[in-house]
């Protein structure tokens, strides 16, 4: 009785999986803006892999390819108000 | 010998024979050491993310091409030392070479036929351009 609390699911939560990982055929590429685009902020920084669910190999091609985009002006580094 | 890409930004104020003269010198470049061009892609006139030497928008450029690693260093020292160009990036291609050629070929047999669609589709935005300004 005393363990419930440590076994109960939480309520909302959703297991997240890597988007990449998933669907094979969804490819990081430093020229794919529209992929790219869900995985930063409004402010264009770097979206989390805790919040994105992205796998830790993904999330570094991610991160690559954001910054290649960056350095290309395909992306923002920061977006002022 | 490598699968590459190169992407690049090309001022947008270089147009016509200027435009052309750099193109070629890049091609020559990659074309002359025993590389390949295998697939160039005009990406075309595009808003930049950020402003660059306060301009908004540029010309992008993507090719892909075959080569020694040796020769891409000299590709990127002749865009770095061209002012006409605003960014530049080439780095290994994990495309598949037989697929860039088809899609090269498929591109060059419906080239003449778009042609005036293309024409048309300018003038449409045009002039969505002058209702909204
Ligand atoms: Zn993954």
């Amino acid at each position: 009785m005393a363990n419930t609390r440590t076994y109960r699911p939480r309520r909302f939560y959703k297991k997240k999986t890597c988007r990449f990982c998933e669907d094979k055929n969804l490819v990081i590429d430093y020229k794919d803006v529209d992929t790219l685009r869900n995985f930063i902020t409004e402010r264009g920084k770097i979206l989390p892999r805790r919040i994105t669910g992205t796998c830790s190999r993904h999330q570094r091609e991610l991160t690559r390819a954001i910054k290649r985009a960056r350095i290309m002006a395909l992306l923002p580094f920061t977006v002022h108000e | 010998m490598n699968l590459y890409e190169t992407m690049f930004v090309v001022d947008p104020e270089v147009v016509d024979e200027t435009l052309e003269k750099t193109l070629d010198k890049f091609k020559n470049i990659i074309s002359k050491d025993g590389g390949e061009i295998i697939k160039v892609e005009d990406r075309g006139l595009r808003n930049l993310a950020y402003r660059i030497n306060k301009k908004p928008k540029g010309h992008y450029f993507l090719f892909y091409f075959i080569s020694e690693g040796s020769l891409v260093q000299e590709l990127e020292r002749n865009m770095r030392l061209d002012e006409s160009i605003m960014r530049f990036i080439v780095i290994k291609s994990d495309k598949d070479v037989n697929e860039l050629r088809e899609a090269k070929d498929q591109d060059e047999a419906k080239d003449t036929g778009d042609k005036e669609e293309k024409e048309v589709m300018k003038k449409g935005e045009a002039e969505i351009k002058e209702a909204e300004e």
